[in-house]
């Protein structure tokens, strides 16, 4: 192959042998004789020196994952078995996360990288073990003096490698956990092995860049409060366009009785905006007391994909906001990590928010309580409560151009058991709903693929390996009920599985549960509604008399 | 009986075979689990590649109309336009069509009164190729796609505040 062209017997050999279906990794090898080989598509671009810099990260420079040196501290080997020493005895989870695995497997064909890339470090077990080899190869007696024969290993620059590519190939998603008997969760390990490779710089710019942006302006894009404001008045004009209506939202007003967050994608992001529309008409409808803060105006948190101490300070700025402004509690939209974030952290992180009331609904009375600690409530557990209470005009008929199956997002589904509150808002707005099979839904749903920072359009190829298994559902549903619409509770998912949907199923649309919401309500002194939030045509049927609940 | 017929009578080894030629590529420890199931929603990627190499066979040997064939094909293109693999990798499962075919009615193909209708097979199973190519394109023309339209989307609304879009 001298002239650089391959021969034809070498061609036929190498499509023999090295034909890969999955991934580009090679059969018949144990996982720890697998390489790592970064290509194109199956990494994300690093962080940009200057973004690096801007957040006091270690080790600014300029790298990329296909370079054989990626430019790591002199002393890299010290620092992370350092860190990982201290982790170790400061929390006992991960200790125990180390210790405890008996290798059962029960996790190991629950992943969806796994699923859709058959790479066996994909399952979750492995991914796990390749921190915890480390751990034995470098702190267990044992694993000392017997290292491989236990399951040991020494810590080299190629493990670090691999942990990036497979701490960032998992959306720390937790479907592993809920099969291990143990409890294991292997998104903590991930988030402890992301952790860990932050030290020495080895992290990507998609993750730290909204970082940044959301420590400087307080949102992803790093838009100023004028801009923000001017986003969602142009909001404001469609909603009176398509509905008559004008509705009201206000900006960093003191006193008002409830902040609203949502994710930033929800005003700014096709098709988020058509939920952020539903919300303003929903608020409008019931005449809430509520306003939005142009510095606090991101839900999402990506902190908690880098450091807990970053994930604190981006989290504390909601209820730093929430006290100048006066508010009595926190409302927060459809949001997926956020709500993991605040159900599982908050309260450890920057709680108990004393200064904020329990939070009680205006309109029907119902004290949260579950939100005692948090003061933050979900909009679909304040919907359902609307609805239950019969506070809502709506018709349903106005939706049914829609036909819908639901998408649990995994972090309300597993992080903090929201799943029946969606289902019966989407029962009551929607007539045709159609779930998914039992095994993909409620805690057992599966990602979208591109959760926790990874939804780069440089990991597209991987991204759409990760969706297959959520799409195979959808696919599922399409063929059977015609479904047409895919509703979720997650800023990321309305743009993430919008590109699934697209590559796999792409008859199906992706909708917020209250862009749904929106496009029912029937509100005072509106005008007839021949389009839905998206200036869809409606299907005809009789106007006028709409059911309420 | 013409080889053809005979084909169809064997559809069930074949399909089986060459479904497992396509899965033996994944890795031994993988493998187990991906093979472990037939549950749809357990396994989606074997059950796409079973179900489509059966859908391939059956549009292909009972000339169903080209739409309906290039939907069977389309189902094992998708997931290999996205894996870590080359283009020409990628395509190679239909070679394997005919390997298997060769394997398992080597008797019947290799009789000489056979021998015309299995090279007007082969002729066929290269015209799989071609289209499989172009699925393959369009697949691969599909992620660009939706690469663009991701960022696009992504900063929607600001792109229509600065009147870039109304």
């Amino acid at each position: 192959m001298a002239d650089g062209n391959p021969k034809k017997a070498d061609l036929a050999k190498s499509i023999e042998t090295e034909s890969l279906f999955l991934g580009g990794i090679k059969p018949d090898k144990e996982w720890t004789e697998l390489p790592v080989e970064f290509k194109p598509g199956n990494f994300n671009y690093p962080t940009k020196p200057d973004i690096i810099e801007k957040l006091g990260f270690p080790n600014p420079r300029k790298w990329t994952p296909l370079d054989e040196d990626w430019k790591l501290p002199e002393n890299w080997k010290e620092i992370i078995l350092q860190a990982l020493k201290d982790r170790l005895e400061k929390n006992r989870a991960l200790k125990l996360f180390m210790d405890t695995c008996v290798r059962c497997g029960a996790c190991a064909d629950k992943c969806h990288f796994f699923l859709g890339s058959g790479d066996p470090k994909n399952m979750p077990v492995i991914r796990a073990e390749l921190l915890r080899s480390v751990y034995r190869g470098e702190f267990t007696r044992a694993g000392k003096i017997l290292g491989k024969m236990v399951g040991g290993r020494k810590l080299t620059k190629e493990v670090i490698k691999e942990w990036f590519m497979y701490f960032y190939q998992c959306t720390e998603c937790r479907r592993c956990s809920v099969f291990c008997p143990y409890g294991i969760d292997t998104a903590e390990i991930t988030m402890l092995g992301r952790e860990l490779l932050h030290l020495l710089g080895v992290n990507i710019n998609w993750i730290l860049e909204p970082v940044v942006n959301c420590d400087r302006t307080g949102n992803h894009l790093g838009i100023e409060p004028h801009t923000f404001k001017q986003v969602v008045e142009s909001l404001v004009d469609d909603v009176k366009e398509i509905t008559g209506v004008k509705v009201n939202p206000t900006f960093n007003r003191k006193g008002a009785e409830i902040l609203f967050i949502t994710p930033s994608g929800d005003v700014f992001a096709d098709p988020g905006i058509y939920t952020m529309m539903g919300y303003m008409l929903l608020f409008e409808h019931i005449g809430l007391d509520y306003t939005i803060s142009t510095y606090s105006s991101e839900g999402g948190n990506f902190g908690s994909f880098t450091t807990p101490e970053m994930m604190k300070k981006l989290n504390a700025k909601m209820y730093m906001e929430a006290e100048r402004l006066g508010v009595k509690w926190i409302l927060g939209g459809e949001c997926g990590h956020m709500w993991r974030v605040v159900h599982q952290y908050m309260n450890t992180m920057n709680g108990p928010a004393d200064f904020l009331e329990v939070p009680v609904s205006p309109i029907t009375g119902t004290p949260f309580s579950n939100a005692k600690s948090t003061k933050m409530v979900h909009i679909a557990e304040f919907t359902a409560d609307l609805l239950k209470n019969e506070k809502l005009k709506f018709d349903a008929r106005r939706n049914n151009h829609i036909r819908t199956t639901f998408h649990d997002s995994c972090n309300p589904a597993r992080a903090m058991g929201l799943l029946e509150e969606p289902r019966y808002i989407l029962k009551r707005v929607v007539n045709n709903f159609h779930e998914m099979p039992e095994n993909t839904i409620r805690e057992k749903t599966f990602c979208c693929g591109s959760g926790s920072g990874l939804n780069t359009g440089e990991y597209m190829e991987t991204r759409m390996r990760g969706g297959f298994a959520r799409a195979n559902a959808v696919q599922h549903v399409h063929d059977k009920h015609d479904v047409n619409t895919l509703t979720t509770i997650c800023a990321i998912d309305r743009v993430t599985l919008k590109a699934a949907m697209d590559y796999w199923v792409p008859d199906v649309q992706v909708a917020g549960l209250h862009e749904l919401v929106g496009n029912a309500l029937i509100m005072e002194g509106e005008s007839e509604r021949t389009e839905d939030l998206r200036e869809d045509e409606l299907e005809d049927f009789e106007q006028g008399e709409g059911k309420d609940e | 009986m013409g080889l053809k017929e005979l084909i169809l009578n064997h559809r069930s080894q074949v399909t089986t075979r060459w479904y497992h030629r396509l899965v033996e590529e994944i890795p031994a420890e993988a493998k187990k689990k991906i093979l472990g199931t037939s549950d749809r929603f357990s396994n989606p990627i074997g059950f796409a590649l079973s179900e489509g190499t059966q859908d391939i066979f059956d549009c292909f040997f009972n000339e169903r109309p080209n739409a309906d064939l290039e939907k069977a094909l389309d189902k094992i293109v998708k997931i290999k336009a996205i894996q870590a693999i080359t283009p020409s990798e990628a395509v190679h499962f239909v070679f394997l069509l005919k390997e298997v075919l060769l394997e398992v009615l080597e008797g019947a193909i290799k009789a000489s009164e056979a021998l015309e209708e299995w090279l007007e097979i082969e002729r066929e199973i290269d015209r799989l190729v071609l289209i499989v190519f172009d699925l393959y394109s369009k697949a691969r023309e599909k992620l660009y796609e939706i690469k663009v339209n991701e960022m696009k989307a992504k900063t929607h609304m600001l792109r229509r505040i600065s009147g870039d879009i109304s």
